[in-house]
C-alpha cells in the first residue's frame, strides 16, 4: 500500500531520467526571495486543495475517518499558504512564473498521488502519504538551499527548509500515536457495487 | 475559416453558424412556410410526389435543420431528397457510418437544441433501439422514420408491408413510452412528418413515423396537402434560471430544456435514470418519480382530431392504418354501393393509445374488421392490448409483398353484413 | 442610441470547472486527476461553462461530463463520437470534447472512433485509457495485453492488443497525442493544443486503474517524454507510432488537413420553396 518506490531498470539505450516527468531544475531559475516564497505558497495550496479531493473521494466511498483526517492535512495546508501571505505581506496570491511552476516531478512535491489511495484505507496510510509529501518538500527546498544564486534566497529556502523538516517531525510524532492496520485491512467481505 | 487562436473562440472553427440555427426558437405555432402562400404553387395546385419526398418536406416544415442517414432500401429517398433541400433553408445532413451513429448524431444535434431527423427501414430500425431509449430517458425530441418493408430480418427490402408496428410500440427496454405515427396517404406522409416533429419537440420524446415502401416509393398526383400549423416549439430554459433543474417535475410533466450555449443552466443529460437535477440516481423514489413523469407527458397530451380519421356510419367499423387505409376506403365505397354502410378509423397515432377517443369512434359499433398488412397481426394485438373493441372482432391480414385489396376487402364487408 | 454592451465577463477559473458533485470513481483512480486537466485547460483556453460541452459514453470515465460545469451528455456505450459529431455539427459555436474509456472507444466505439477520425469534424476525443474495463469489475480490454488473466478470459484473451493511436493516424486524425493522468498539467497542456488545433484531435491518457490493475501505479515511473518531437508528416509520424512502446508521452502528430464541412447551401430558400420541385 506504501508508495511504491521501485525504481525500473533503464532500458538498453534509454537514457534514465531522475523522476519520471522530470523537468530542468527549478533552483537554477529561482533569483528572488519573492519567487521562492510564491514556490513555497503554490505548493502548500496545492497540497491543501489535493488533501481536500482527497477528502471527498473517501467520503463518497463512507470512509469517514479518513475523510476527516484529510481534511484535517487540507486545514493545516492551508494554514501554511496562509502564513507564507502573512510572512511576505502578500494580500493577495503570486502570480504564477511566467511559463508556470517548473517542478522536479510532475507536481508540486506536497501534493499527494491520488494512485495511492484505496477505498479502505486506515488514518496510518494517509500519514504515510502525508510524510512522503512532507519529505519531498523537504528535499524540494533542501536543493533549493544547494543551488541558490546568492545568500538572501539561500537564507530563506534554508528556513522553509526547517519549517518542512518541523512538519516532518509532526507527521512522524502523529504516526506513533496511530494504530497500525491489521494484516487483512484491504479484503472487503462485501465489495462495492456500482455498473453503469 | 478561421484558424483556432487561443480564446473563447477556440474549437469553433467550421461552417458559419449563421447557416445552422444555433438556438432554434421557432417562434409562434405557425409552421415555417406553412402559413404562407406558396408562390410557387396556387392553393389549388397539383404535386407530382412520392411518400418519401413528402415525408423529407414535412420534416422541413416542421423545423427539422439537422438529420444523419445511412442508406437503406426503401428509405434512401428519403436522405436524398432532404440532402439538397436541408442544404437550401440552412440545415445540415450528413452521411454517417450506420444506423447506430445516425439515431446518435440526430441525438446529439438535438441536444445541442436543433430539431433533428433520421430515416430508415425495419433493419436499421432495430439497430436504433437502444438509442431511441436513450431519447427517452434524457428527454431528447427525435423523429425516426422507418419506411416499412417485408420482414423479418433482411426480408423482403423492395416490398411493403406493415410488420414493425410491434417493434415501434414494444420495441425498448424498460418502461419506455414513445409516440407512435403512421401517415395513412402519400400526401399525409408530409402532414403527419410535420406532426410527428410537433410533438417530439413539444414532448421531448422520440417519434416514430410509420411509413412504408408503398408510400414511399410510389409517385402519385395529389392536390397540394392543406398547410399545416404544426410547428415544433420546444419549452427552454431562460438564461441563469435560478436553481435550474433539467428534469424538474411538472404537472404536464414537461420540462423547460437548457440548450448549450445558455448560461446559468449547464447540466448532465443522462441516460441512466436521474434525479430532478440529472443528477444520477438508483433510488425507487426518482425511478418512480420519473418513470411517471415521463409517461404523463406523453398521456396528457392533448393530441387532437388529428389522431385518426373517423368516417362514414355503420354497425361495421373497419380499424385500420397506413396505406391499407386507401383501399380500404375504395372498398367501403363499393360496399356503400351494395347498401352496406360502414365506419372507418384509420389512425393516425398508434401510440400513445388513445383508448377513449377509439371507444368513442366505435360507439354503437357490432363488429370490427382489423386490417393490416403483416402476417402475425401486429396491430390487432396491439389494438386488444391497449384499447376495448366492441362486439366481434375479426382480422384481415396478409404480409407483403402483394398489397391488400379494395376488392378482397369489399367482398369481405359485403359477406359479413349478411352473415 | 444606446446599444447593450455586454458586461466584462470574469474569467473562469479552473475551480470555476468542477462542479459539485464527488466523482464516484474509486480513491485511487488516475481520473480525477484527468478532471483535474479538464478543469485546467478549459480554464487556460478562456471557454465559458455554457459554451463547452462534453459529450460521453459508458463506463468509469464516461462519468466525467457531471463532474464538470459545462453541458454535459451522458448518452449510450460506444456511441460518444456519434452524439458529439452531430451537436458539433448541429451547434459549430461550441467547443466539443469527448470523454470514453479503452472499452468504450476501442470496443464498441470501435467503427465510430475510425470513422470520426476519417471524417475529421473539429472536435477533440479524450480516451482514458487502463487496460480493463473496470466499471464492469475487471475484464480484458482491446488494450489490455494477451495474457492478462481474468475471470471472462482465462489465462488472457490469446488477441493482439489494439493500438489506438495507430488506427488514429490511419483513419487521418489531424492530431494525435498521449499524456500521463499522472502529469495534470502536462496532460493539461496537450489538451489545450488538442482543441485549439483545428480538426478531429485524438488524446490517449493513460489512466491507471488501481483497483482491476494495481500494478499500474507503477506507470509513473514507466512514462517518459516521448524522444521524438511532433511532426506534421504522417508517414513519419506512423513510423513512429508504429514502434512506440505505449509510454512515450507528448503530441506525436499534428496535421493540416481542414475540418470537416457539411454541404452547405447558402441556406437562402424558405421551405415553401422547396415546393416548386413538386407543382405540375
Amino acid at each position: 500500500m506504501n508508495a511504491k518506490k521501485a525504481a525500473a531498470k533503464p532500458a538498453r539505450g534509454h537514457p534514465r531520467k531522475a523522476a519520471a516527468g522530470a523537468k530542468s531544475r527549478p533552483e537554477a531559475r529561482i533569483a528572488s526571495i519573492d519567487e521562492l516564497m510564491a514556490y513555497a505558497y503554490a505548493l502548500e495550496l496545492e497540497a491543501a486543495e489535493r488533501y481536500a479531493e482527497f477528502a471527498d473521494a473517501m467520503e463518497a466511498h463512507n470512509n469517514r475517518e479518513v475523510a476527516e483526517l484529510f481534511r484535517k492535512l487540507a486545514r493545516i495546508e492551508n494554514r501554511h499558504a496562509e502564513q507564507v501571505l502573512e510572512e511576505m505581506g502578500w494580500v493577495s496570491p503570486p502570480d504564477a512564473p511566467h511559463g508556470g511552476y517548473k517542478w522536479e516531478g510532475f507536481e508540486a512535491p506536497e501534493s499527494g498521488d491520488v494512485t495511492e489511495l484505496h477505498y479502505l484505507m486506515q488514518p496510518y496510510h494517509a500519514l504515510q502519504i502525508a510524510l512522503h509529501n512532507e519529505k519531498r518538500a523537504h528535499a524540494f527546498f533542501g536543493s533549493l538551499v544547494k543551488q541558490a544564486r546568492n545568500a538572501k534566497v539561500r537564507k530563506a529556502a534554508q528556513e522553509m527548509e526547517q519549517e518542512e523538516a518541523e512538519h516532518v517531525r509532526l507527521i512522524e510524532e502523529w504516526i506513533k500515536r496511530t494504530p497500525k492496520p491489521d494484516a487483512d485491512w484491504a479484503i472487503d467481505p462485501d465489495p462495492p457495487v456500482l455498473a453503469d | 475559416m478561421a484558424t483556432a487562436t487561443h480564446n473563447a473562440r477556440a474549437g469553433s472553427t467550421c461552417h458559419h453558424a449563421a447557416n445552422v440555427p444555433a438556438v432554434p426558437r421557432l417562434s409562434g405555432n405557425v409552421a415555417p412556410g406553412a402559413s404562407q402562400e406558396s408562390a410557387a404553387a396556387g392553393k389549388d395546385a397539383r404535386w407530382l410526389i412520392t411518400g418519401n419526398q413528402a415525408t423529407g418536406y414535412g420534416a422541413v416544415r416542421g423545423g427539422v435543420r439537422f438529420v444523419a442517414g445511412y442508406p437503406i432500401t426503401p428509405a434512401t429517398e428519403v436522405l436524398e431528397w432532404l440532402a439538397p433541400a436541408l442544404a437550401d433553408v440552412g440545415g445540415v445532413l450528413v452521411q454517417a457510418e450506420d444506423e447506430l451513429a445516425s439515431i446518435n448524431m440526430i441525438i446529439g444535434a438535438s441536444f445541442g437544441g436543433v430539431p433533428s431527423l433520421t430515416a430508415t427501414s425495419g433493419p436499421g430500425l432495430s439497430l436504433m433501439i437502444e438509442a431511441l431509449g436513450l431519447a427517452v430517458a434524457a428527454e431528447v425530441p427525435i423523429v425516426v422514420v422507418d419506411v416499412m418493408r417485408g420482414g423479418p430480418s433482411t426480408g423482403i427490402p423492395a416490398k411493403s408491408e406493415q410488420s414493425d408496428v410491434s417493434i415501434a410500440v414494444n420495441g425498448l427496454h424498460g418502461d419506455a413510452p414513445r409516440i407512435v405515427v403512421a401517415p395513412n396517404s402519400v400526401s399525409d406522409c408530409l402532414v403527419t412528418t410535420q406532426w410527428a416533429v410537433h410533438l417530439a419537440e413539444t414532448l421531448q420524446s422520440p417519434a416514430i413515423v410509420l411509413s412504408d415502401q408503398f408510400f414511399g416509393q410510389t409517385r402519385a398526383v395529389v392536390d397540394r396537402p392543406p398547410d399545416a400549423t404544426y410547428a415544433g416549439r420546444r419549452l427552454t430554459a431562460a438564461p441563469n434560471a435560478d436553481a435550474y433543474k433539467r428534469y424538474a417535475v411538472t404537472e404536464s410533466g414537461i420540462s423547460p430544456m437548457a440548450i448549450p450555449g445558455n448560461p446559468g443552466t449547464a447540466y448532465t443529460a443522462d441516460g441512466l435514470e436521474h434525479t430532478d437535477r440529472g443528477i444520477p440516481s438508483s433510488g425507487a423514489r426518482d425511478h418512480t418519480i420519473q418513470l411517471a413523469k415521463r409517461e404523463r407527458k406523453l398521456l396528457g397530451h392533448e393530441y387532437g382530431d388529428f389522431w385518426a380519421d373517423i368516417e362514414g356510419e355503420g354497425d361495421i367499423a373497419v380499424v385500420t392504418f397506413g396505406s391499407c387505409t386507401g383501399p380500404v376506403r375504395e372498398a367501403r365505397s363499393r360496399a356503400a354501393a351494395d347498401g352496406v354502410q360502414t365506419r372507418l378509423v384509420s389512425m393516425r397515432l398508434l401510440a400513445p393509445a388513445q383508448a377513449d377517443r377509439l371507444a368513442k369512434a366505435l360507439a354503437g359499433v357490432k363488429r370490427v374488421l382489423v386490417v393490416e398488412q403483416n402476417h402475425s397481426g401486429q396491430f390487432l394485438k396491439y389494438l386488444r392490448s391497449e384499447f376495448q373493441l366492441p362486439g366481434e372482432v375479426k382480422s384481415f391480414r396478409r404480409p407483403g409483398p402483394l398489397p391488400i385489396r379494395a376488392d378482397e376487402l369489399h367482398h369481405q364487408l359485403v359477406d359479413w353484413s349478411r352473415a | 442610441m444606446t446599444t447593450a454592451t455586454a458586461r466584462p465577463t470574469v474569467p473562469i477559473s479552473a475551480r470555476d470547472f468542477k462542479s459539485d458533485y464527488n466523482p464516484i470513481w474509486c480513491p485511487g483512480c488516475g481520473d480525477y486527476s484527468v478532471v483535474l486537466s479538464f478543469t485546467r485547460a478549459f480554464a487556460s483556453l478562456g471557454l465559458r461553462p455554457e459554451n463547452t460541452a462534453v459529450v460521453s459514453g459508458i463506463g468509469c470515465s464516461s462519468r466525467i461530463p457531471a463532474y464538470l460545469t459545462s453541458y454535459g451528455f451522458h448518452g449510450v456505450h460506444g456511441r460518444s463520437l456519434a452524439a458529439a459529431a452531430g451537436l458539433k455539427l448541429a451547434r459549430p459555436d461550441l467547443t466539443v470534447v469527448v470523454a470514453s474509456g479503452d472499452g468504450d472507444g476501442y470496443s464498441i466505439g470501435g467503427n465510430h472512433f475510425m470513422h470520426a477520425c476519417r471524417r475529421n469534424v473539429d472536435m477533440t476525443y479524450v480516451v482514458m485509457d487502463n487496460h480493463v474495463y473496470g466499471m464492469t469489475k475487471g475484464q480484458p480490454s482491446p488494450t489490455t495485453e494477451p495474457d492478462w488473466n481474468s475471470k471472462l478470459s482465462p489465462g488472457g484473451t490469446g488477441v493482439r492488443t489494439f493500438h489506438p493511436l495507430v488506427i488514429a493516424l490511419a483513419a487521418g486524425a489531424n492530431f494525435v497525442a498521449r499524456a500521463f493522468s499522472g502529469d495534470p498539467s502536462g496532460t493539461a497542456n496537450v489538451l489545450v493544443e488538442a482543441i485549439k488545433t483545428p480538426g478531429f484531435s485524438f488524446v490517449e491518457i493513460l489512466s491507471p486503474c488501481v483497483t482491476f490493475r494495481p500494478e499500474q501505479r507503477e506507470w509513473k515511473n514507466a512514462v517518459r517524454p516521448a524522444p521524438v518531437g511532433t511532426t506534421n508528416d504522417p508517414a513519419r509520424a506512423a513510423r513512429y507510432i508504429m514502434t512506440d512502446d505505449g509510454f512515450n508521452l507528448g503530441i506525436l502528430y499534428r496535421g493540416e488537413r481542414a475540418p470537416y464541412q457539411p454541404p452547405m447551401g447558402r441556406g437562402s430558400k424558405q421551405p415553401a420553396d422547396l415546393e416548386k420541385g413538386f407543382a405540375i
